[in-house]
C-alpha cells in the first residue's frame, strides 16, 4: 500500500491560520477509522526540515489555510500543478509561497513523492489570537469528512 | 553627527529563542543599548532533583531540540564521573561521531540557512530557490541530510538520541552501515569545499569589525577538542580543575535578562566555534586547514562574525575525523558490548564537552541511593550573552553614520554570528509580587 504522509501547515497563534495543525490534531484522534497508510506530520510553518520528510512517502498531503477567493470557511482540493501554474490563482496564506519553495527544492533532487495535493481551507481573520472565525470552526467535521475520504480515494487509486 | 535613532527588534529572527535588540540614539549620543533576554526559564535543574541517575540524560537531552546529543554527553560524563565508572574506547570513538554528527547538523543548519542569506544579501534561504545560488542550497540540502543520517545511525535517531547510555551505548551500528556512511561523508567532502568557494566570494559582506576579546573552549594535546579536554582561556591558559569551573565561568543575573551572563578575566568572554578555532587550530584536520587557509583566517582572530566561518571550517574537520574514527572501528572490529555495570555510590561529577555553540558543563550530586540531590547546567550561549552586549556598545558608534536599516541589519547579523541558542540559556525570572 503507498505511504501517505498528511503534512498539517500553519501557525496556530495567528487565528484562522492553524486550521491546518488543527485539523491534524483531529485526525490523530480519529486516525483508526482511516483507511489508508498514513503519517500525520506537524509541518509548523512550512520550513526547511520538511524536504527530509517528503521522499518517506509517495503521495503528501498538506492541509493549509490557502487564499483561494473563496467564501470564508470554504475548502478546496488542489493539485500542486494547478498552483505552480498559476491555473488558479491562490496564495498559501501568511507564510507566502514557502512551502512551494521547499516542494520545489524537493523536485531538483529527484525524490519522492510522486504527488502533492492541498487541501485548502479560505481563511477570514489570520491576525493575531487562537481563535478559529465561526464560519470555519463550524465546519470542523465537514472538513475531516471531506479529508477522510480523499485519503480513502488516493489510497485506492495507488493500490 | 546629530541624529535621533530608535530601534527596537523584538524579536531578532534566525535564531533559536527570543531576544531584543533596544537601541535609543539622541542627538548622536547612544542613550540605551541593550541585548535583552526574554524567554521564558525552563527550570531544567530543578527538574532533575530527587530523579534516578539514569534519567538524567534522557532529561536533560529535552533541553534543546538542537544540542540533545551535547546535552547527552555532558550528562553521561557528569554521571559516569559521579559514580566513577570507566567507559571502553569503542565507547569513546562512537561518542565522539555521534558528537561530530550533532556538531555537523548544527553549523550547516545555522551556516546555509540563516547565515548565508545574509551574506547574499536576502531576507530567508527562501529567495535561494530558483536563484543563481540555487545550487548552492541544494548542496546544503544534501550536507544537512548527511549529518542527519549519521546522528541517526549513531545515536538511534536524529534528535533526542536513544542509544546513548551511562557507560555505554545500549546499540551500535554494523560495519556495513559505518562503510556506507564513509562513502557518503567522502562525497560530503567535496560538497563542502563546493560551499566554501561561493562562500568565499561574498565573505566581504561581513562587516568589518575587530574587538579583542577572552575566548575560552576546552583544549587537548590528542585533538581538536570536542568530547574531551580541559578548560582553557586565550587570556589565562590551560585550567585543569575541571571540577571548579565556576571559577572560570562566573555566572551573574542582570536586569535585562531571564539568561545568565558570564565572565572571567575580562568584562565578558566568547565561547563557540570561533573560540574553539582561536585556542585549537593548529589541531584542525587535513580539510579544516584547507578550509581556514581558504578563507586566511588565523588565530586569534578577533571578529565575531568569523564564527560564521568556524562553523564551516570545523564541519569539514568533522567529516575527515568521522572518516578516521569510522577507519579505526572498522580496523578493530565492531564489538557488541553493553553498558557497563553500575555500582551505586554518593558523589559528585562534572561533565564537559563542546557543543555546536560552546562549552557546555552539566554538574550532578548524586546520593548513595542513585538519586540526583543537585544539578548545575551551564550553557554555552549563557557565556556569550555579555559578549553579545559588549560586541554592540563597540560596534554601533562605527556604525552610526549608516542608515537606520544597515545599522539593526548590523545588529541583527551580530546576534546572528553567535548562533544563540536562547531558550536553552533562560535559568532566571525576577517576578515582583504586588
Amino acid at each position: 500500500m503507498k505511504k501517505i504522509g498528511i503534512v498539517g501547515i500553519g501557525n496556530p497563534l495567528r487565528n484562522d491560520d492553524g486550521i491546518g495543525i488543527i485539523l491534524l490534531e483531529k485526525l490523530n484522534n480519529i486516525k483508526n477509522n482511516i483507511s489508508g497508510n498514513i503519517d500525520l506530520i506537524d509541518g509548523g510553518t512550512g520550513g526547511m526540515n520538511l524536504i527530509h520528510k517528503f521522499p518517506l512517502y509517495d503521495i503528501i498531503v498538506i492541509i493549509d489555510a490557502v487564499n483561494f477567493s473563496g467564501q470564508p470557511g470554504d475548502s478546496n482540493i488542489f493539485n500542486l500543478e494547478e498552483i505552480v501554474n498559476k491555473k488558479i490563482p491562490i496564495s498559501t496564506s501568511t507564510h507566502g509561497d514557502d512551502i512551494l519553495k521547499v516542494i520545489n527544492l524537493s523536485k531538483q533532487l529527484n525524490e519522492k513523492p510522486n504527488r502533492f495535493i492541498f487541501f485548502g481551507v479560505q481563511p477570514k481573520d489570520t491576525s493575531n489570537g487562537t481563535n478559529l472565525s465561526s464560519e470555519i470552526e463550524n465546519k470542523i467535521d465537514t472538513y475531516l469528512n471531506i479529508l477522510k475520504l480523499e485519503i480513502k480515494k488516493i489510497s485506492e487509486d495507488y493500490l | 553627527m546629530n541624529k535621533d535613532i530608535q530601534i527596537k527588534v523584538e524579536h531578532v529572527t534566525r535564531v533559536e529563542g527570543h531576544g531584543n535588540i533596544v537601541l535609543d540614539v539622541k542627538k548622536g549620543e547612544i542613550k540605551k543599548l541593550q541585548w535583552q533576554i526574554s524567554e521564558a526559564p525552563r527550570f531544567f535543574e530543578a527538574m532533575l532533583r530527587g530523579r534516578y541517575y539514569d534519567e538524567l540524560r534522557t532529561i536533560t537531552s529535552r533541553i534543546c531540540g538542537i544540542c540533545s546529543i551535547g546535552h547527552s554527553l555532558a550528562s553521561l560524563k557528569a554521571t559516569e564521573d559521579a559514580l566513577n565508572i570507566n567507559i571502553s574506547k569503542q565507547t569513546a570513538i562512537l561518542r565522539r561521531l555521534a558528537i561530530n554528527g550533532e556538531n555537523m547538523q548544527s553549523h550547516i543548519l545555522h551556516f546555509g540557512y540563516l547565515t548565508l542569506p545574509d551574506l547574499f544579501g536576502i531576507g530567508s534561504v527562501f529567495p535561494l530557490v530558483g536563484s543563481k545560488n540555487n545550487d548552492t542550497l541544494l548542496k546544503i540540502v544534501k550536507l544537512h541530510r548527511l549529518s542527519n543520517e549519521m546522528s541517526d545511525l549513531i545515536c538511534g535517531r536524529t534528535t533526542h538520541p536513544i542509544r546513548l547510555q551511562v557507560g555505554g551505548f545500549s546499540a551500535v551500528p554494523t560495519k556495513k552501515q559505518l562503510l556506507d556512511l564513509k562513502e557518503k561523508l567522502k562525497e560530503g567532502l567535496n560538497l563542502t569545499k563546493d560551499v566554501a568557494k561561493v562562500t568565499k566570494d561574498v565573505v566581504d559582506n561581513f562587516p568589518d569589525f575587530n574587538r579583542e576579546t577572552e575566548y575560552i573552549a576546552l583544549t587537548s594535546n590528542k585533538e581538536y577538542a570536542f568530547y574531551d579536554g580541559d578548560i582553557a582561556s586565550t587570556d589565562t591558559g590551560v585550567y585543569k580543575d575541571y571540577k571548579n569551573y565556576d571559577k572560570i565561568t562566573n555566572e551573574y543575573f542582570v536586569p535585562q535578562s531571564t539568561a545568565l551572563y558570564a565572565k572571567h578575566k575580562r568584562e565578558s568572554y566568547m565561547v563557540g566555534a570561533l573560540a574553539r578555532f582561536n585556542l585549537n587550530s593548529k589541531q584542525l584536520n587535513h580539510v579544516g586547514k584547507e578550509i581556514a587557509d581558504l578563507f586566511n583566517l588565523k588565530a586569534v582572530n578577533y571578529n565575531p562574525f568569523m564564527n560564521n566561518i568556524a562553523q564551516l571550517i570545523e564541519f569539514a574537520h568533522n567529516i575527515e575525523d568521522s572518516i578516521n574514527w569510522i577507519d579505526l572501528l572498522v580496523e578493530n572490529g565492531l564489538k557488541d558490548e553493553k553498558p557497563k555495570e553500575v555500582e551505586l555510590k554518593k558523589g559528585r561529577g562534572v561533565g564537559i564537552v563542546e557543543v555546536p555553540r560552546g562549552m557546555l558543563i552539566h554538574d550532578y550530586k548524586i546520593n548513595d541511593k542513585g538519586r540526583c540531590e543537585k544539578a548545575n547546567c551551564v550553557i554555552p550561549t549563557n557565556q556569550n550573552h555579555a559578549n553579545i552586549q559588549k560586541d554592540m556598545e563597540k560596534l554601533v558608534p562605527e556604525i552610526l553614520e549608516k542608515p537606520k536599516k544597515e545599522i539593526e541589519l548590523n545588529l541583527e547579523m551580530l546576534v546572528r554570528a553567535y548562533d544563540p541558542c536562547i531558550s536553552c540559556s533562560t535559568h532566571y525570572l525576577d517576578i515582583e509580587f504586588v
